[in-house]
């Protein structure tokens, strides 16, 4: 397990981190998410040991990681936004290169480099210089090159940038595959693939957490009083009676999805759900559908960041 | 360090660099060889010898000006900066690759006396003791042309700061001697001990004092060191 305790990193007089403290655990996909200029790199940076903190502590399984040196180092596999690729070396070169640095011992590593490779799925291009490479397989070399020593916490910086849906969908599968049995960490700006692949969130905004914790965690902090409900139903006048009801703070008219049936969205202050079939009855309307909606990672996002603003 | 160095040594033959440093220095060497033994009818390599040590404060910067200005450019270095192989394996590593890339270079020379020594006498004694400085000069200034390339991301500005620092250290002992001053009494003398090629003509002379080694061993230790140092306070320090 990860832990960041007050983490700050400070250039000069600008901070790009300001007291963060988090955990990642192990069997855990963390999605660290924030605008432009959040810290996310930042705090990836520190975490990999590429960048050192300005003050706060790293714990590595309870210890901190500056008394672990090399061994900590062993256990972070890193996957910057760009790969860290030198454009004269082969796919083979590189990851034996990797493989040299991370210590990995000379007889094991063909087996390893050809496992990795495959799971990365570039296994075909092996003795392709980087340079001739392609964003997308660059992308998968540097997943491949991350995972060089199956490191205990792996550090994905928008690993699915320039890839083709296809390997969009193998890459996430991959990424919950890893979760499993590693601490993962993962930054990315499509909410939909953290929403798909973490199981929890830290929220960055100008360099301070904003929000952590599971989905439904921050869901609840950032909409505590709220349920929000799809209808599909008719009857006359019934959408003003509905948002005249006490426990209602919103009501929206969507489009038609079935001809003759009204589409509406309502939040409410608590959950009404269970109660809200009786209600309508007694309102005569006719209820076709009726479904609570889980708020989404992308209205999380943005409420938290106008909050914070 | 090993993976560091075989790294750079492919590094150094899948582009031009290190061809084009071994032509460089075995086509002047051949120019200095025609001009000061054959068409002198000379034997003595003293002169060929002198002039290779001028053309490796020239050329080494070829060798040196990538090694991290490059890697830190195309932040490659994260790769040694996130690894368990600390950071003065990874200058060891470039250190000993570019060594390589000169060792190769100097033993090209080895032509030119092969084919003197089918119509001369070569003192071989001596000639073993101008490798052996040629090899001790060369480490130092690729020291120096190390630490110059982790001072900068660009490779040009790292070749002309290892240049003019080698000239510098050329220059200290031919300034020695036109630097006495009653106010620094001790210059010309300082200025002698730390000139590159005072220990270099020592040892070259074939009287090979442990001072001279030492002079070498801890000048190149120094900037090796420095560059390390270096490195890992830039880790405390990027952005």
């Amino acid at each position: 397990m990860l832990t960041l305790e007050h983490i700050v990193k400070k250039y000069h007089h600008y901070t790009a981190l300001e007291d963060l403290s988090c955990t990642v655990e192990h069997g855990q996909v963390v999605g660290l998410l924030g605008s432009n200029g959040a810290g996310k790199s930042t705090t990836m940076n520190i975490i990999a040991g590429y960048f050192s903190p300005t003050s706060g502590r790293l714990l590595w399984n309870g210890r901190d990681v500056r008394a672990l040196g090399a061994a900590y180092a062993s256990e972070v596999g890193y996957l910057p936004e760009v790969p860290p690729l030198h454009p004269e070396l082969t796919v083979r070169e590189s990851m034996e290169y990797t493989c040299g640095v991370r210590r990995i011992r000379r007889g094991k590593r063909e087996g390893h480099i050809r496992q990795l490779c495959e799971l990365a799925g570039v296994a075909d291009c092996l003795n392709v210089t980087n340079r001739s490479l392609s964003k997308g397989y660059k992308q998968r070399v540097g997943l491949a090159q991350a995972l060089i020593g199956n490191p205990g916490l792996i550090i994905l910086d928008e690993p699915t940038a320039g890839l083709d849906p296809e390997q969009i969908i193998s890459i996430r599968e991959l990424i919950r595959e890893l979760g499993k049995d590693h601490a993962v960490l993962l930054s990315s700006h499509i909410l939909s693939e953290v929403e798909d692949v973490c199981s929890s969130l830290i929220i960055l905004r100008k360099g301070k957490m904003v929000a952590a914790g599971s989905m439904s965690q921050i869901a609840a902090s950032a909409r505590p009083e709220g349920c929000r409900i799809r209808l599909r139903l008719r009857g006359e006048g019934i959408a003003q009676r509905l948002a005249a009801l006490e426990d209602v703070t919103e009501l929206h008219s969507l489009p038609p999805r079935e001809e003759g049936w009204d589409e509406l969205q309502l939040t409410a202050r608590r959950d009404i759900a269970s109660e809200l079939p009786g209600r309508l009855a007694a309102m005569g309307a006719e209820l076709r559908m009726l479904y609570p909606q889980d708020v989404e990672l992308e209205e999380i996002f943005m409420h938290l960041m106008r909050e914070e603003g | 360090m090993f993976s560091v160095m075989r790294r750079e040594w492919r590094a150094y033959f899948v582009t031009p660099v290190g061809y084009v440093f071994i032509a460089i220095f075995w086509l002047l060497g051949a120019a200095f060889f025609f001009l000061y033994n054959i068409l002198a009818a000379s034997a003595d390599v003293g002169s060929l010898f002198g002039n290779l040590s001028y053309l490796f404060m020239l050329i080494v910067p070829l060798l040196t000006m990538r090694l991290f200005s490059e890697e830190k450019k195309q932040k490659t270095d994260l790769v040694f900066y996130c690894s368990p192989t600390s950071l003065g394996a990874v200058v060891m590593g470039k250190f000993l690759a570019a060594l390589g890339v000169l060792l190769v270079a100097l033993l090209g020379t080895g032509v030119y006396l092969a084919l003197l020594a089918q119509r001369a006498t070569l003192a071989w004694g001596a000639v073993a003791a101008n490798y052996l400085g040629f090899l001790l000069l060369g480490s130092a200034y690729i020291a120096v042309g190390i630490w110059m390339s982790a001072l900068t991301e660009s490779q040009v500005t790292a070749a002309v700061l290892t240049l003019a620092a080698n000239m510098l250290l050329q220059l200290a002992e031919m300034s020695s001697a036109s630097l006495v001053t009653p106010f620094l009494p001790f210059l010309p003398t300082l200025l002698q001990c730390i000139a590159l090629n005072q220990h270099f003509a020592q040892i070259a002379s074939g009287v090979i004092y442990p001072t001279d080694l030492g002079y070498f061993l801890v000048f190149v230790t120094v900037f090796l060191s420095a560059t390390a140092w270096l490195l890992a306070h830039r880790k405390g320090k990027r952005r």
